[in-house]
């Protein structure tokens, strides 16, 4: 790519390949599971790939193909967690934004989501998360950066920041980091 | 990008308002000293500035402060038009009559009662667009039921109070500007004092965010209830006031949309949620649509239209905004959370 | 009972104009969050636009809606792009309320300089052919525009439920800021839904034109009634609309038979009161897209 995106607005954004699964999902409650999907292959090269794009949603949630036709409000918070991530990749990116996808899930469903991210990964999309339950990113994240008031200060793999004394004093709980 | 607004900045332009605000104040204050008012055109340009900006305030105590949007103001300002004609026509009070301050006051009471009764329901129940719609209906209503007042209300026909004017009375525009005057000082005051006082404090913590401001104690009910009290009981005393220029409301001129919607857009112009606000989009308005007439006479209603659409199209945030674009200051996000 | 039959029927009449208009509404409201109040004065624009066509070049009213909802549309993609789409956006909404009443203000006016206020009504050859049913007296004319509202009424719900753009406009009703996040163009969204509630304008316009005499005042009642049909029909739904507007059409031709003609317009705000406080999500909208801000 290598372009700069600040000055195209969203929907080039999107048709650059570059989709968002928004905090608290957004999903769009009234309208059914497949039209929530629907949405996320709105712009006409999405378009192109739709069905592909359908069965590897459903391939990695098979539980949106059983509740295609509910309405979406209707999904558990998990379910609606897929959802959201399934919209996105209705969209064919190249990368997606996750932010933070584990708000509101209990550990076990969040657990379950982040295994679902990972497999996406794995087909080839990249995934930049934004994530609170930094425990659980570090472990299945092959790049991590730390921000502190709007930059980075601190970088390196999922497993060196797992085991960096700072970030284990600043966020999995002990005291005197100096982050 | 600065973080730190520039106070120096800010205190200049406080200042330059507040030397603005002092000098019209004198020049509104001492012009029938030196001015005939009765003959001459500026006194009933004025006396109409003033009667469209008292209900103006009002409109904007309530969408400014508190974010909600009431399109009911001409039902209060019919009301009190009519509470100060048919007190007068049927004699109810023994006083005065002719600008009496008990029929003024009276006017300005009977908007508060319709207010609470229409508002406990509307404002516990209902929220942004919803109210707005409760607040028309409210209006719709209010003015049926004076055109089927029959004899009592005087019907579609009104009151004709020419024939009950006091004797020794003469109808003299120099005491209907005194008096709008003094009513417009009162409603700036009002609302001055309604905003930088505690209740002020509610209404902008209502407006920002009404759960949270319950969560602090706030009674949101109560506070929106005043607000939405104070500027029926304005927009009524710009009823009486006016009646007793127009000398014969009826449901068709008082209750009329003008009423409703020329104020509001005299605010937004102006700038809502701003003390100043109404007043300058009062004026900037008015003398439009009065040169308007003037130039091309019969086209009155077509140019306010245009005037409108032009405004909002291209001044969306009022003539403060425009203000704050120039010196760079930001503009706290007006009414209307939707 | 043939009286309170035929009440029956001409409140189902009155009430399919009230439901086309309140289709409209809807789909305005729904995704740009304004109270049209321009819309009756749209309708009475479009009403003369059909009876200038009828008169100056003999043009069919019924024909005639073949040429006024396409240009119905285009006036309402021009007023979007032209007024409405920087305000929509705005987070005060006053704005796009005054530009609606400064558009009413306008097209009300030059409608009274254009056509004058002497109200207007067409003479159509057939207007006086009627089909008795058991006694009752109906004519040809009122029952085809209960077909314009359910015509209306099929085809805008087809366009929500199997179109792409409108699984966008019900997309967008429920969290505009969401949609751009699919990539969806949420001012084309806004901009096809308020063509189409304008499109709607002239399908109520033509109806208007066959059936009743109006004149350049009758847009604000008209507007507000079609508010009042939305809300006890429910925000949100088409067929709910349509209902809304054939009940409140019901209503007030009871009420002016049994209370008086003065008092047609208590009845219907007062309902419109109750409902708003009593029924938010009105009798057949969804009780989550009412939006408790």
């Amino acid at each position: 790519m290598g372009k700069d995106l600040g000055k195209l607005n969203t929907t080039h954004r999107v048709d650059r390949g570059i989709v968002l699964v928004p905090e608290g999902r957004r999903l769009f409650q009234t309208l059914t599971v497949l039209e929530n999907l629907k949405l996320g292959a709105y712009l006409p090269k999405a378009r192109a790939s739709y069905d592909e794009s359908l069965e590897r949603v459903f391939g990695l949630f098979p539980v949106l193909k059983d509740r295609a036709n509910g309405k979406a409000g209707l999904l558990s918070g998990g379910e609606q967690q897929m959802l959201a991530i399934g919209r996105a990749v209705m969209a064919h990116p190249k990368l997606v934004l996750v932010d933070e996808a584990s708000l509101g899930l209990s550990p076990i469903l969040t657990r379950k989501i982040f295994e679902l991210i990972v497999a996406l990964n794995q087909q080839g999309t990249t995934v930049l998360l934004v994530e609170q339950n930094i425990h659980m990113a570090l472990k299945i994240c092959d790049k991590a950066y730390v921000m502190k008031t709007g930059s980075i200060v601190l970088s390196g793999s999922g497993k060196d920041l797992l085991a960096n004394e700072d970030v284990r004093k600043a966020y999995i709980g002990e005291r005197g980091s100096r982050l | 990008m600065k973080l730190m607004p520039d106070f120096s900045n800010l205190n200049r332009r406080k200042l330059v308002w507040a030397s603005f605000t002092a000098i019209a104040v004198v020049f509104l204050g001492t012009l029938p000293f030196y001015y005939d008012v009765h003959n001459g055109q500026l006194g009933i340009f004025f006396f109409t500035v003033f009667i469209y900006g008292i209900v103006g305030q009002g409109w904007n105590l309530v969408a400014g402060y508190t974010g909600q949007i009431s399109l009911g103001q001409n039902a209060f300002f019919g009301l009190g038009a009519f509470t100060t004609a048919l007190l007068w026509v049927y004699g109810v009070t023994h006083t005065g009559y002719w600008f009496d301050p008990v029929l003024i006051i009276l006017s300005g009471v009977t908007p508060i009662i319709l207010a609470v009764i229409v508002g406990l329901p509307l404002l516990s129940r209902l929220r942004g667009d919803y109210f707005s719609f409760g607040t028309l209906g409210m209006g719709m209503i209010v003015s049926v039921l004076f055109l089927n007042g029959g004899d009592l209300t005087g019907g579609s026909e009104g009151k004709l109070l020419i024939k009950y004017m006091p004797e020794g009375v003469a109808f003299n525009l120099r005491t209907h500007y005194w008096v709008a005057f003094l009513a417009a000082v009162f409603a700036t005051a009002v609302v001055y004092f309604m905003t930088t006082s505690r209740v002020g404090l509610a209404l902008k913590a209502i407006r920002e965010d009404e759960v949270s401001a319950a969560s602090h104690g706030v009674n949101v009910l109560k506070y929106k209830i005043i607000a939405f009290a104070v500027a029926a009981s304005l927009a009524g005393i710009a009823g009486s006031i006016y009646t007793y220029y127009l000398l014969h409301p009826m449901p068709m001129n008082v209750f009329a949309q003008n009423w409703l919607f020329i104020p509001i857009l005299m605010v937004v112009l102006g700038g809502t949620g701003t003390m100043l606000g109404p007043w300058l989009g009062a004026l900037v308005i008015y003398a439009i649509a009065w040169y308007g007439d003037k130039f091309f006479a019969g086209w009155h209603p077509v140019i306010l239209g245009v005037i409108i659409i032009l405004v909002m199209r291209f001044l969306p945030s009022g003539i403060v905004g425009l203000g704050d674009k120039a010196t760079g200051l930001s503009r706290r996000g007006s009414a209307g959370r939707g | 009972m043939v009286t309170f039959t035929q009440i029956l029927i001409n409140g189902i009449l009155l009430g399919s104009m009230y439901g086309i208009a309140a289709i409209g509404l809807s789909l305005i409201f729904g995704t740009m969050r304004i109270i049209f109040l321009a819309q009756g004065t749209m309708i009475v624009f479009f009403a003369y636009v059909v009876y200038w066509a009828f008169t100056l070049a003999g043009i069919d009213p019924y024909l005639c809606l073949f040429i006024v909802v396409p240009l119905a549309f285009v006036v309402g993609l021009g007023l979007f792009y032209l007024l409405f789409r920087k305000a929509a956006a705005l987070e005060d909404k006053n704005v796009s309320l005054l530009l609606a009443v400064g558009l009413m203000y306008l097209v009300e006016n030059l409608i009274l300089k254009i056509w004058s206020a002497t109200p207007r009504g067409l003479n159509i050859s057939y207007s006086s052919a009627t089909i008795v049913v058991g006694g009752l007296r109906v004519s040809w004319l009122r029952l085809a525009l209960l077909g314009l509202a359910l015509v209306s009424a099929l085809v805008v719900n087809l366009f929500l439920k199997k179109t792409r753009v409108g699984t966008a406009v019900r997309a967008a009703s429920e969290d505009m800021e969401a949609t751009p996040l699919q990539g969806i163009n949420s001012a084309w969204v806004c901009a096809v839904s308020f063509a189409i509630g304008i499109g709607l304008a002239g399908v109520a316009g033509a109806g208007m034109a066959t059936v009743y005499s109006f004149d350049y005042q009758f847009g604000f009642t008209f507007a507000l009634k079609a508010l009042v049909a939305l809300a006890l029909g429910g925000i949100g739904n088409v067929w709910g609309a349509l209902a809304g507007g054939l009940i409140l059409g019901i209503l007030e031709n009871l009420a002016a038979f049994y209370i008086g003609i003065g008092w047609i317009e208590i009845v219907s705000y007062g309902i419109f009161i109750l409902v708003l406080i009593f029924l938010p999500q009105g009798l057949f909208g969804r009780r989550g897209l009412v939006k408790k801000v």
